[in-house]
């Protein structure tokens, strides 16, 4: 067991390197690479100095405008002179020193600007994940030992409506109503803190944290409330139906052993399964959310680090997205290991 | 090969891969180890012996699934049949040269419920191996698999109807009247009534016996229910953790049965008759043991109320006791 | 005349779904009559069979002595279980789990199933003792060993630190005894206890299960199977049910020797009997067993019988004392 998870966390290093070199090359080929938008700067500038001298440009491609000296310069900067694989070594030799380069946009340490914003993602995607694990799962197991009953009904219609709201439109109209004053100064508009936090005291940071972190996290958590909910819900049924259940009820035990350790323990296969993917999805962050919280999230950093074609920035975020889903599989088949003792792995 | 049979096993030796991994190569497990037999055409081989025996095993490896499921799997020894004089072997054949062959061997299972397509209808589900394996034509078909259903006594409503609006024992028939679409030669049923009715059993097994005769089958029936095949079959082969520990002419065998295993099995079934006094029976200990776990000598050692010294040391070989009964025990 | 320990009056169980059979499905939920007013007594030491075919109502019989029918989608809607003079069906669910596991107890067909995959042998045994009043987990882990050895389990130390998947069928069927017989239960209810297992395994459980009869005095079994071989070798007493209903009741030699019912004669005839030559054939039944939807108004077996008269499909029989102690359903004997 131990030289599978061993094996496993092995297996990690030539995945990685299959992700990450793919991505390195399918980067090369993207239109609009950072080649590209400096030579279309300097071309914009051509254009205007050469309309200002009066000579009309002869040559449509404008490519000659720029000068081979400063192309060649170019490439030397974002090191697009040398061949694919050598760059690619060298990103990765940088990798091991923990270097991720710099960005092209913030002209900051990659690992700064991704550790930064990942700070922020780990904070609302730890608590959102706790939070719906903590709810979903005793909520699940309460409307499958009532079930059918009026709390069942209602509950699950609430828990539909909140999956079929998407998270982002839930916030807006949550800060619309509670936020910022228009009717309800509940809440603040966004943020991740008030611009005064440093100066508050310690209840009042706590105050300011909470009052900054409840209705993003409530938007995220929106659509696998009722997916985690419904699953833990079916799982009980399912496992009440088992011959073992019967035979716990023959040998006199209560209802509620029945339920909460016989059929519970059963029930949490599926639940523990889910679990890993489910956290790399919530860390993952939410561009639509954290555009509407002005929350500046590791989903944010990823769509403009797209549309700005920051490479690095692209590649370290890679970098750390698969590690995540890599280190998340592992941690699913340990916990499935772990409640199912039927399961070995060899 | 002799002419009057048709099948003949010879030193047979299936060997699944099993999960662990050995040093360069893959540890194997020996599910069936040297099983010899013959079958006459027209002849009817009842296996019986605990779950995990190997019976399956055998089987699957005549009807060659075990390469198409697993094919890893490693089979020595021969298969050979014998098609219109000519002797072909089997074993390790591949699935493109299996093709000819495929519609003259035929195998049921015990699930008929996973074994027949759910969604096809009976009538088409008796209809199939006829498009693949014949060239007959639409009518002819439809001719031929009122013919099977006839035989196999389905009434005609159920042609239009799907596996899950069958009972049980009609499922069981219409798996009967597929295998039989393509005229094969021999027939295979792997616990064919375990999942019936006990009322249905009998009409099962009458079935087989009348379409045996009919179709001028020869058939292989496992069953762990020696009664059943003391009513089928005109031979029968006990098999034990992969060998065949006693065989020969279903009545000399169960009237005379020499191999301590085959006296246990006989008296533990439970008589069906009042008796003022509870007779005495044989108790086997413990379980039949992995196949990981072979026991050195003779491998039924581990249970063997008669079990002496020799038994551990080395293997018992076969020997014959009337003509075509064997066993191989010391004693 | 011995002591009844148990009496079971009218019981009448039926299951709710929307279906009539015909492949036509019906709108509301309609009852299916799983079984319907069955009346028998356990006397005490004695080992009582119930046999029949599948679907005949066997087990639900079985459930409903101790109220383990689930519901929904299943209702007991008469009866009486009487049980030393209390009556189990009118007790509340704290109250009937002081029975449950302790006065009667039940075993299963599949082993395996039974009992739970994700759960040490250990806790489960221990928990029977601990969920009927005050006994420590030392106590209860002592004890369990005991039962364990006593059911015949080698190795009982180590083996209860297991899962029941490392653990072979009959090994299972061992543990699934040893908790039943934690309060030395007055009733075991063993319901198609040997089916899943090899018939070597079969007649260990079987041997297994007389002994523990033969120690503990004045216990007594239900034994439900479908195997007649088992009801022969096993039991002093017979019910042979069919379609809900007991057909035919009379002690062992009674009914091998002498079956009044032609559904029993007839079931007896056609199962393959092991060592007896058969000419050719097998007697079978033609049909199968009635689905509890569509159950004929007369007489259950009316479409399979070979003696049918005109009135069995119109009035169903009353069970009728024919000699003593042998009572039949049918109207070959009536008037
Ligand atoms: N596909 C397989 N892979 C590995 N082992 C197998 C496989 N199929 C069967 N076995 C093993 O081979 C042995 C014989 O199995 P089988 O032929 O099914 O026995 P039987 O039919 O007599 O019950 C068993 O120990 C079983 O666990
Ligand atoms: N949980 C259930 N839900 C619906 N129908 C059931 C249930 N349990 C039993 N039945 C039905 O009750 C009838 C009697 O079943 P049962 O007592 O299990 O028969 P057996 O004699 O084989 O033990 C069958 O028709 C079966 O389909
Ligand atoms: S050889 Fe020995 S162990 Fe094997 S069956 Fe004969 S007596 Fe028993
Ligand atoms: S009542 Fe009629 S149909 Fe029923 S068993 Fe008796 S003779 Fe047969
Ligand atoms: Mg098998
Ligand atoms: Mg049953």
């Amino acid at each position: 067991m131990l030289r599978y998870f061993f094996r496993r966390i092995l297996l990690i290093v030539p995945t990685f390197i299959g992700i990450t070199f793919i991505t390195f090359l399918i980067l090369q080929f993207v239109p609009g690479g950072p080649l590209e938008r400096e030579m279309l700067k300097l071309q914009m500038g051509n254009v205007v100095s050469g309309s200002e001298s009066g000579a009309v440009g002869s040559n449509r491609t404008g490519m000659t405008n720029i000068p081979e000296s400063a192309l060649k310069e170019i490439r030397e900067f974002y090191g697009f002179d040398r061949p694919v694989p050598e760059r690619y070594l060298e990103w990765v030799l940088n990798l091991c020193r923990l270097n991720f380069g710099k960005s092209y946009a913030y002209s900051e340490p990659v690992i700064d600007v991704i550790t930064s914003r990942f700070s922020v993602s780990i904070y609302f995607g730890l608590i959102g994940f706790v939070l719906t694990y903590l709810i979903c799962v005793p909520l699940g197991v309460i409307k499958a030992a009532r079930s059918g009953s009026k709390f069942d009904l209602i509950s699950s219609i609430v828990v539909f409506l909140g999956y079929s709201t998407p998270g982002w439109a839930f916030g807006a109209l949550m800060l619309i109503f509670f936020g910022g004053g228009s009717f309800l100064n509940v809440f603040p508009l966004g943020g991740f803190r008030s611009d005064d936090f440093d100066n508050m005291n310690l209840f009042g940071q706590i105050y300011d944290q909470l009052r900054h972190t409840i209705l993003p996290v409530i938007s995220y958590l929106l659509g696998s409330f009722a997916t985690l909910t419904i699953l833990t819900k079916n799982s009980v049924i399912e496992n009440l139906n088992q011959d073992y259940i019967r035979t716990a009820y023959a040998k006199g035990l209560s209802k509620k052993r029945v339920i909460y350790v016989h059929a519970l323990r059963n029930s949490l296969i599926p639940i523990v399964t889910g679990l890993g993917q489910f956290l790399g999805i919530l860390l993952a962050g939410s561009i639509l959310i954290e555009k509407v919280f002005n929350i500046q999230g590791i989903g944010l950093l990823a769509y403009d680090s797209i549309i700005n074609r920051d490479y690095p920035v692209i590649m370290g975020l890679l970098v750390f997205q698969s590690l995540i889903l890599l280190t998340g599989n592992i941690i699913t088949d340990f916990l499935y290991a772990a409640v199912d003792p039927r399961v070995k792995y060899k | 090969m002799k002419a009057e049979n048709i099948l003949e096993v010879k030193d047979l030796v299936i060997e699944y891969p099993s999960g662990r991994k050995k040093f360069l190569s893959r540890e194997r497990l020996r599910a069936v180890d040297r099983v010899s037999f013959n079958l006459p055409a027209g002849g009817s081989l009842g296996l019986a012996g605990e779950s995990g025996s190997g019976k399956s095993t055998v089987v699957k490896a005549i009807a060659n699934l075990l390469l198409f499921n697993n094919p890893e799997t490693k089979i020595r020894g021969e298969i050979l049949i014998n098609i219109a004089g000519k002797e072909i072997n089997l074993a390790n054949m591949s699935r493109s040269g299996m093709k000819k062959y495929r519609k003259l061997i035929q195998i049921i299972f015990q699930d008929s419920n996973s074994s027949l397509n759910p969604r096809f209808t009976a009538g088409k589900i008796i209809e199939e191996p006829l498009l693949y394996n014949t060239k007959l034509g639409k009518n002819e078909r439809a001719e031929r698999v009122n013919f099977l259903m006839e035989k196999t006594g389905l009434q005609e409503d159920v042609f239009f109807r799907y596996p899950h609006e069958l009972s049980g024992g009609q499922r069981q028939r219409v798996s009967i009247a597929r295998a039989l679409s393509t005229n094969p030669r021999i027939l295979i049923a792997d616990e064919p009534v375990s999942s019936l009715d006990v009322s249905v059993q009998g009409q099962i097994l009458n079935l087989f016996s009348d379409i045996q005769k009919e179709f001028n089958l020869t058939l292989i029936m496992i069953a762990h229910d020696l009664s059943i095949i003391e009513s089928v079959c005109s031979d029968v082969a006990i098999m034990y953790l992969g060998k065949i520990i006693e065989t020969g002419r279903t009545n000399r065998v169960f009237e005379n049965p020499a191999h301590p295993y085959t006296q246990a099995l006989i008296s533990s079934i439970p008589v069906p008759e009042y008796k003022s006094e509870k007779r005495e029976r044989i108790i086997l200990k413990g379980d039949i043991p992995s196949i990981m776990k072979k026991p050195s000598g003779c491998v039924f050692r581990s249970r063997c109320p008669k079990a002496a010294d020799i038994c551990s040391e080395k293997e018992p070989e076969e020997k014959e006791i009337t003509s075509g009964h064997y066993f191989s025990c010391f004693f | 005349m011995k002591n009844k320990i148990l009496e079971i009056k009218n019981l009448s169980t039926v299951f709710y779904a929307k279906h009539s059979g015909q492949g036509k499905e019906t709108k509301e939920l309609i009852p299916g009559k799983a079984v319907s007013g069955v009346s028998f007594d356990v006397y005490e030491d004695e080992v009582l069979g119930i046999v029949g075919e599948s679907g005949s109502g066997k087990s639900v019989t079985a459930y409903s002595i101790l109220n383990l029918i689930p519901n929904p989608p299943g209702k007991i809607v008469s009866g009486e279980i009487i049980y030393r003079g209390i009556d189990l069906l009118k007790l509340s669910s704290e109250e009937i789990r002081k029975y449950r596991g302790a006065e009667i107890s039940m075993i299963f067909q599949e082993p395996g199933t039974s009992l739970n995959p994700v759960m040490r042998i250990e806790e489960q045994m221990c928990e029977v003792f601990m969920s009927h009043g005050k006994t420590d987990r030392a106590e209860a882990l002592k004890k369990s060993i005991e039962l364990l050895k006593r059911a015949g389990l080698p190795d009982a130390e180590k083996r209860i630190k297991e899962y029941p998947s490392s653990l072979s069928g009959g090994m299972q069927q061992r543990v699934m005894i040893a908790m039943a017989l934690a309060f030395r239960p007055s009733l075991l209810i063993a319901d198609e206890p040997t089916t899943a297992l090899d018939v070597t395994v079969q007649a260990q459980i079987l041997d297994l299960m007389s002994d523990i009869k033969r120690e503990n005095g004045k216990s007594s079994i239900i034994m439900i199977t479908h195997n007649l071989g088992i009801i022969a070798e096993m039991c002093d007493r017979v019910l042979v049910m069919y379609g809900g209903k007991i057909q035919e009741s009379a002690n062992v030699k009674d009914l091998f020797e002498n079956p009044l019912h032609p559904y029993t004669s007839a079931m007896i005839k056609s199962i393959p009997c092991f060592g007896k030559k058969h000419e050719g054939r097998l007697n079978t039944i033609p049909g199968m067993v009635p689905d509890i939807f569509n159950l004929p108004p007369g007489c259950k077996f009316c479409n399979r019988c070979e003696f049918k008269k005109d009135i069995c499909e119109k009035k169903e029989p009353e069970l009728k004392e024919i000699s003593k102690e042998h009572f039949v359903r049918c109207h070959l004997y009536e008037g």
